[in-house]
């Protein structure tokens, strides 16, 4: 009786003591569930957009030298493959490329993959075959490198896959390491736990884990790396109630996605998509055998085994791993032997981050914003279709940072920062950006926000106002000193650059030496509200007072609202609105908007012709002649250099046959840089112009202009036989002629001019 | 009067009746795969609807006034220059400029501007494709954009008279439709 009563105590205790244990278990087994599902569904449905450098377009004929073939091929994902065996393989013999490209989607629909032969010789396609059929190409496409992706906070850098983008052989071997019985277990394998219990206990440490992935999985969703009781358990509740939850193939997903496989910096590098890129520089469907061997046997210990730091160990454990692929026949024993002897190297090639274009992705990133709210923009595998040509911005970077080390080191400069932004001439597609030295920093992108003073690159503006207030190119402007009184300012003495009064020159000459009191003279005849008309309908997007200080460029402008203003410049009179994204395409590649080509002439075909023609003076024989060093005279570059007061600004502005660039140089703190727009921002612009073999100018010219000969010291039209004359185009009609007034034929000088006859003749028939 | 009507709806509006071809062939293309002779057989029926419902797929006011002014001869809508000088289409995107040709005139302008852009990215001066752009953006009902596309191509035309030519019947046509009879005129001249 006494027992009986003691057990019925006993057990009412116990009773009312599980019960709160009960409850506390169910509120804790709800609080994980709850944690489970926004972790997970979270990370499952959260689609990246994806970034996309514009598509190689190869043809017979187009200049690429060999070497930036194959970089743009490593680029886009493409791996060097002997047998070149399925699609994203390459094979370079000398100047012959044997490639199978990729399927891509474009918003005109699939291109599907091919198999082709491309000829180089001298840096030019000569051929380019179908392998199959041997028959000749015209053109084709390369698929576009991925060079971004925008995520929500919490995914920041990593690259979410779906079941179908996890490669076959990745999957089979992941499960025939880390969990065999994956697909029938429920969540924890009470056998694997009890073997590795066993295993550990006879070694004495742990050497076997027991953890189905579900389990690792579970793990990963805590922060921490204790190894307690408690957290054991929670990640056992947690992988029960993930596998009552979730299929297996999400939960796969989510591991894929999830686990942890080294370290960029500060920066933990989670799922394979991410690794991928991270250590081989390309996509997880690209990688060979021996790479993915390589990221399975990482899961076990991505510090213990790591690529660069420990690379025999590293070695070691990839070779388990294809031994346990050999003999689950996984692979064959020839790609076994083949993997086994495959050296680490490709994987020690750095690749800092995966976001290789930071500062042009921050122009991409802030278009959408305009367009599309943030979580569409972060979850919804949006595939963005950008305009960024690799070569140019690899040129860009290259110089940007040489040339400002150079400039440092040869005087005692300090702290020079740059931008630069390059445009297609003809169409307004930006094709590279440059935000400051360090092109994968990110930080302060100055092309797209440091607003400085412009300094002479206003003068075109100026002088295209007078052109279309009927002077000519060969009108006498005085260049001589004004003194100004603005309202409530002190008295203002502009000056030139060489602090001299140059005295009654031909209006070219003038904004091709960028004489700072002509050019005030000017504008104030004409109007500082005519002027600022003009560079509106440029393209300079602001209001601005109307001070005379306008004419001389104190109006502050970013690199980018620069060269939107030079590209109507550039392209002949038509504004275009600079784009920086052709396409954006939904996750099941429908096109979701187009940012197509509009044109809008804002200036007659002859006074554009006029000005850049004035433009190309400016290259030949005013400020920016030291351009000939980069560039040849022949390519007949126009171009605008500027420098700000104390020399805190360098820039330049230009463009070539094909494209269009301005360069800013100067310092964050505003402070003097002791730099002239030729001395610093233009050396950067031919060292990149020269780089990329750029084409010459040649201005369309329109039927109603007409060629006069003009003497450089006064505007009446002379012969050909004076050496200082110049060629000059004029609207039909206002062409000099000869004025028996005006000192145009000084017969002294014509008397010289004779001794050297010959080589007039020589320059007037080059 | 109904006889009227339905010329001056079928004269003015050939356009009208590709663009809404084009868009029932859009829309039977996102249907699921039929026959063949049944696809015939739906173009067979297609113009006639466009005859009997033109109204749908343009502007009331637009409309109205073709109802009250006689259709004036025009050229047909789409003219593009099928055979341009070979000088012209010697480059590497003509094969680019060729399919856009076909898209426009099989009523997928969307489709032709995209391959135009591709065409222009490669061979940014060549007048001809600049041309077709503004057949397309016309064909679009762009006319704004038309005139814009039209001139740029004028000036890189060079002494390409044929494709000026071109060039000044489609700028006369885009500023009729602008309202703009003045510059219509002008060009006609």
């Amino acid at each position: 009786m006494k027992t009986k009563k003691i057990r019925r105590v006993l057990i009412s205790v116990f009773a009312a003591a599980l019960v709160p244990l009960i409850l506390f278990l169910g509120l804790h087994v709800q609080r994980l569930d709850q944690m489970i599902k926004k972790k997970f569904e979270g990370k499952l449905w959260a689609l990246p957009a994806e970034v996309f450098a514009r598509p190689l377009e190869l043809y017979p004929g187009l200049a690429l030298p060999s070497q930036v073939f194959e970089d743009e091929l490593e680029l886009a994902g493409y791996r060097q493959d002997a047998q070149v065996s399925a699609p994203g393989a390459y094979r370079r013999k000398g100047d012959t490329f044997d490639i199978i490209t990729r399927d891509f989607q474009y918003p005109t629909g699939l291109e599907p993959s091919e198999r082709v032969t491309v000829f180089l010789a001298g840096g030019t396609i000569r051929k380019i075959i179908r392998s199959k059929t041997a028959t000749p190409l015209s053109l084709i496409r390369i698929d576009p490198a991925r060079i971004g992706s925008f995520h929500a906070l919490e995914h920041e850098g990593r690259i979410l896959l779906n079941r179908a983008e996890l490669p076959d052989t990745l999957v089979k071997t992941l499960l025939a390491v880390e969990d065999q019985h994956f697909y029938t277990h429920h969540g924890i394998a009470i056998r694997s736990i009890l073997r590795a219990l066993f295993a550990n206990i006879r070694a004495g440490s742990t050497v076997q884990g027991g953890s189905t992935l579900t389990q690792q999985l579970a793990k990963n969703f805590f922060l921490t790396n204790e190894r307690t009781l408690i957290r054991k358990m929670n990640e056992a509740i947690m992988a029960l109630l993930i596998e009552a939850h979730y299929q297996k193939d999400d939960i796969l997903v989510a591991y894929a996605n999830e686990i942890f496989l080294g370290q960029d910096g500060d920066r933990a590098v989670h799922g394979f998509g991410l690794a991928s890129r991270f250590y081989f520089r390309r996509d997880l469907a690209d990688l060979s055998v021996d790479q993915i061997a390589m990221l399975v046997g990482l899961i076990k210990g991505p510090s213990a085994f790591d690529p660069r730091k420990k690379p025999a160990d590293c070695v070691k454990r990839r070779a388990v791993v294809l031994t346990v692929m050999r003999d689950q026949g996984i692979i064959n024993e020839a790609a076994f032997a083949q993997a086994m002897v495959e050296p680490l190297d490709k994987a020690t090639q750095i690749m800092k981050g995966f976001n290789r274009f930071p500062a042009f992705l921050d122009l991409v990133r802030q278009q959408l914003a305009k367009e599309y709210r943030e979580e569409d923009l972060n979850g919804n595998g949006l595939k963005i279709l950008t305009t960024l040509d690799p070569q140019v911005q690899w040129q860009v970077e290259q110089n940007l940072d040489r040339t400002l080390s150079t400039l440092e080191q040869q005087s005692r400069r300090r702290q020079l920062e740059g931008a630069v932004v390059v445009t297609n001439r003809e169409n307004g597609e930006i094709l590279a950006l440059a935000g400051g030295r360090k092109p994968f920093a990110a930080g302060f992108n100055r092309a797209l926000n440091a607003r400085r003073p412009i300094g002479s690159l206003i003068k075109p503006a100026v002088y295209l106002t007078a052109l279309s207030q009927g002077y000519t190119l060969a009108s006498p402007v005085e260049d001589t000193a004004v003194v100004l009184r603005e309202q409530g300012t002190k008295t203002w003495r502009p000056q030139n650059y060489d602090r001299r009064e140059h005295g009654r020159i031909p209006l070219y000459q003038a904004l091709a030496h960028s004489y700072n009191l002509a050019t005030i003279n000017l504008g104030l005849e004409l109007g500082v509200d005519q002027v600022i008309a003009t560079a509106q309908k440029l393209g300079l997007a602001s209001d601005v007072a109307a001070y005379p200080s306008f004419l001389l460029g104190t109006v502050e402008m970013t690199p980018l609202e620069v060269s939107q203003m030079y590209q109507t410049l550039a392209s002949e009179g038509f504004f275009q609105p600079q784009r920086c994204i052709s396409s954006v395409m939904g996750a099941d590649h429908t096109l979701l908007k187009r940012y197509g080509l509009s044109v809008e002439q804002r200036f007659s075909p002859e006074l554009i012709f006029l000005i850049n023609t004035a433009l190309q003076h400016v290259v030949s024989e005013g400020t920016a002649s030291s351009l000939s060093r980069y560039i040849p005279a022949s390519s007949t570059i126009a171009g605008k250099t500027g420098t700000t007061n104390n020399l805190r600004d360098s820039w330049f502005a230009g463009f070539t046959g094909d494209r269009l660039a301005v360069v800013w140089v100067g310092r964050d703190d505003n402070k003097p840089a002791g730099i002239t727009g030729a001395g610093a921002a233009l050396p950067i612009w031919g060292g990149i112009m020269r780089g990329l073999h750029a084409q010459p100018l040649e201005l369309t010219e329109p039927p109603g202009i007409q060629w006069a000969r003009i003497d450089r010291q006064g505007p009446a039209s002379l012969s050909r036989l004076n050496r200082d004359s110049e060629f000059l185009p004029f609207l039909a009609g206002t062409e000099p002629v000869s004025d028996p007034l005006l000192p145009a034929i000084d017969t002294q000088k014509l008397e010289q001019e004779t001794h050297g006859i010959f080589n007039s003749i020589r320059r007037w028939i080059n | 009067m109904e006889f009227s009507i339905r010329s001056a709806a079928g004269l003015t509006d050939g356009l009208h009746t590709q663009r809404h071809l084009a868009r029932m062939k859009e829309r039977v293309s996102r249907l699921p795969q039929l026959p063949l002779p049944l696809l015939f057989l739906v173009f067979l029926i297609l113009p006639s609807c466009a005859v009997q419902q033109p109204v749908r797929h343009y502007k009331a006011p637009e409309s109205m006034e073709h109802l009250k002014t006689p259709a004036p001869i025009e050229p047909p809508e789409i003219e593009a220059p099928v055979h341009p000088p070979q000088s012209v289409l010697s480059g590497p995107a003509r094969s680019l400029y060729t399919k856009a040709n076909k898209a426009l005139k099989s009523g997928r302008p969307g489709q032709a501007d995209m391959l135009l852009e591709r065409a222009l990215r490669i061979e940014p001066r060549n007048a001809l494709f600049w041309h077709l752009l503004g057949q397309s953006k016309y064909a679009q009902g762009d006319f704004v954009q038309a005139v814009q596309f039209c001139r740029k191509s004028e000036s890189l035309a060079g002494n390409n008279n044929k494709l000026r030519q071109y060039n000044r019947s489609l700028l006369q046509r885009a500023y009729r439709k602008l309202g703009d009879t003045e510059q219509a005129e002008k060009l006609g001249q």
